[in-house]
């Protein structure tokens, strides 16, 4: 008999909730993570350096960003936060040149909860329906009711900074701690939108900074620096706030330097019967056992565990026996930042810096189908003042620049634009048997490419945002007119699509893998569409409400 | 032990960037020129100038490294540039006439109409001076003595109207491309 009840892989944003909702609800956990401990503050080893502490003053070696980092720098990493991604000469993968799919990952304890862009929006009620209104994808089994209560749920645990905004219909509200906020030059472009636009609302990001203690955590001290961890734990992760949750109960133990490699199946009872794992270090393989399996690695990494999982009882991997393991993988496509000047606001300032943005919800094709693209897109932005580095880029030198330079730029305002990638069946992540990483796991190869419909989507974003930007009267700065390849959103996912028939799905509605329902999969490989939003929040609730279910399920004797 | 060997010897190339970043760079035969481009940039006043703030060692290891497109030749293209223009050396040159030559080719490289070509000063001093500036506000003099250093802000502030005492932040423009 296993010393565990539940096996959970990986410790990132879903891996954290599964550890901290099974083992609140009486379960022994072992919690799998193949990267390296990090203890909350301990190691957060660049969190007070100041930038000339740094060999390149916080901007990070050319060398580096070429090689080791080449594809995660797309992260916005900086001589601060690198670390915490992986090194690309070595968690290597493939992507075909039609693809480019730039895979960025933190294999650390607390993977990319430590640096997760925590905006934290729900799904609307529409994003649910869409894949059976227009024919793509597999159509979600649930809707946004079944979600909603889960949503309150995390929101609460995670604490989300947020105005209420009356429940737009892109736009569902939740359960907020007071705002961050606009700043003054936010403050006039959500007054001009509001004005021109009745139907477009911008507002506060809504993001899991706290403006109010939980705990231990604090309040947010404004430094917009989450990326290197927060020893004030006012933004939510693994280390600051589930993991603890977790460890209170006593019935946490937790691997680093674990690697899942594959499931061990038995096909007369249909469910897992063992985990196999190896060693970061050493390369050791062992078996871990336990009643029920919570996948939690990252939706690639999930797959991956399941493609890896292939033999004569699941050939082409387990959970594949709809042959949609690994398809419609997703991601949102990410167009660069449009930038304007703010006029009139040159004695308006701010002390802070406020990690939380602003959030322009999706306005199109709400109430019906207004364009030549399917779905819609969501904005987020930021703003504040031209800081020193303005100096570098015109002319001026001399006492009079420097002393200049002891006050604020131009106001600065800008958008990126996050739109909905359509699930489609050929976009697809399989596995490479023949070359293996230095692990000597096979290599993830992944085909992820942008349709029309993602370019007409973020080309009507552009327009649209061009115009917004415009009403502020300054200068609207060139930007690229490119979506930037799949992945850089970060956004990763679907590839394990749920339904109720296992023969259009790979999970159940509650997560489950139909072909051995003690596993469950709740990171993002389980989404059916990716909407236009940031999604961890929506893999926290589903996270949640799996736990629960298993909990139940196990109780129960399902398991036994 | 091996795998001790191994970790050890990984951590040690790992570290390389840093050994060779963190070398003196006074004696370097560039030092004397690209402390004097610093100095005229941004020179001493109640506050050091690039000068005290040793941002020319900055500026050569970002030369050294290929920060920001710079390479061996961009401080040559510069130097050259002035030298032609000044008839001499520009450390020869009295400070009167070093600003002016400077600025001369300051204002043609950021000329609003103007498009550098590839290979001309203009273009070198484009990418120099990024470095120049982001050595200064990263030093510990330019960040926190002439500019307000402030790692934990605390509670925020959303909106006041700017004081004739109010100093900008350096913190606000750390990381991120120079």
């Amino acid at each position: 008999m296993s010393e565990y009840d539940a096996i959970v892989a990986g410790s990132g944003i879903t891996g954290g909730w599964a550890a901290k909702e099974l083992t609140e609800r009486g379960l022994r956990v072992l919690l799998l993570e193949r990267g390296p401990w990090i203890e909350h503050r301990k190691d957060y080893t660049t969190e007070f350096k100041a930038p000339w502490e740094l060999p390149f003053r916080g901007f990070s070696d050319p060398k580096v960003l070429a090689t080791t980092k080449r594809i995660q720098r797309f992260a916005r990493t900086d001589e601060w936060t690198e670390g915490m991604f992986v090194d690309d000469d070595v968690d290597i993968y493939e992507t075909p040149a039609e693809s480019q799919f730039r895979w960025i990952r933190g294999y650390h304890l607390g993977g990319r909860s430590l640096m997760w862009g925590r905006h934290s929006y729900r799904m609307s009620p529409l994003h649910f329906k869409e894949n059976a209104r227009d024919g793509h994808g597999v159509p979600w089994p649930f809707g946004y009711e079944e979600l909603a209560p889960w949503y309150d749920y995390v929101e609460r645990y995670i604490g989300v900074n947020g105005t209420a905004a009356g429940d737009l219909p892109g736009l569902p509200d939740g359960r907020y701690q007071p705002t961050m906020g606009f700043s003054a030059a936010e403050q006039r472009l959500a007054d001009l939108i509001a004005e021109h636009y009745p139907d477009r609302r911008l507002l506060p990001g809504r993001t899991a900074n706290l403006t109010q203690a939980i705990g231990e955590r604090s309040a947010c001290n404004n430094r917009n620096q989450c990326a290197r961890g927060c020893s004030f734990g006012a933004y939510f992760s693994t280390q600051s706030s589930t993991l603890p949750a977790a460890r209170a109960t006593g019935r946490l133990t937790v691997h680093a330097d674990s690697i899942v490699e594959s499931l061990e199946y038995d096909a007369t009872r249909k469910r897992v019967v063992g985990v196999r794992v190896l060693d970061a270090r050493s390369g050791a393989p062992t078996v871990a056992r336990a009643k029920l399996v919570f996948l939690c690695t990252g939706s690639i990494n999930s797959i991956g565990v399941l493609l890896r999982s292939d033999s004569p009882a699941a050939p082409g991997g387990l959970g594949n026996s709809s042959g949609l393991l690994g398809r419609y993988v997703m991601d949102h496509a990410f167009a660069g930042i449009m930038l304007s000047t703010v006029p009139g606001l040159e004695s308006q300032m701010y002390l802070g810096r406020k990690p939380n943005g602003i959030v322009l919800p999706r306005f199109v094709n709400i109430k019906s189908q207004e364009t030549d693209f399917l779905r819609g897109y969501s904005f987020q932005g930021a703003s504040g003042r031209d800081g020193w580095k303005r100096a570098g880029h015109g002319p001026g030198m001399g006492a009079a620049f420097k002393e200049s330079l002891r006050r604020p730029g131009d106001w600065i305002v800008g958008f990126g634009i996050f739109a909905e990638c359509l699930p489609r069946r050929e976009n697809q992540v399989r596995v490479n048997f023949a070359r293996k990483d230095k692990y000597g796991l096979p290599l993830m190869r992944i085909d992820v490419r942008w349709s029309e419909n993602e370019h007409k989507a973020a080309a009507h974003a552009r327009r649209e945002a061009r115009a917004m930007l415009g009403l502020l009267g300054g200068t609207v700065l060139p930007s690229s007119d490119e979506l930037a390849p799949p992945g850089t959103a970060i956004h990763e996912m679907g590839g394990a699509c749920m339904g109720d028939d296992s023969r259009h799905s790979v999970l159940n509605r509650y997560n489950q893998l139909h072909d051995a329902p003690n596993v469950f999969v709740t990171d993002g490989a389980c989404m059916n569409s990716c909407g236009d939003r940031n999604p961890s929040l929506t893999y926290m609730a589903l996270t949640a409400r799996a736990a629960a279910h298993a909990a139940e399920l196990y109780k129960a004797g399902a398991f036994a | 032990m091996g795998g001790a060997v191994a970790a050890f010897v990984s951590l040690m190339v790992a570290d390389l960037p840093a050994v060779r970043a963190a070398q003196p760079r006074s004696r370097d035969p560039r030092h004397a020129f690209t402390e004097r481009l610093c100095e005229l940039v941004i020179p001493r006043t109640d506050t050091p100038g690039g000068a005290g703030a040793g941002v020319a060692e900055f500026v050569l290891l970002a030369i050294d490294h290929g920060m920001n497109d710079l390479d061996a030749s961009s401080l040559e293209l510069v130097r050259e540039s002035l030298r032609t223009a000044g008839g001499r050396e520009f450390l020869e040159l009295g400070p009167r006439r070093q600003t002016q030559l400077l600025e001369v080719l300051d204002a043609r490289a950021f000329a609003r109409s103007a498009v550098a070509a590839p290979g001309t000063a203009e273009m070198a001093w484009q990418r120099l001076k990024p470095a120049i500036i982001a050595g200064y506000y990263t030093s510990e003099i330019g960040a926190s003595r002439e500019l307000v250093y402030e790692p934990v802000p605390g509670p925020r502030r959303a909106n006041f109207v700017l004081t004739p005492e109010y100093r900008s932040r350096s913190n606000e423009d750390f990381g991120g491309a120079l």
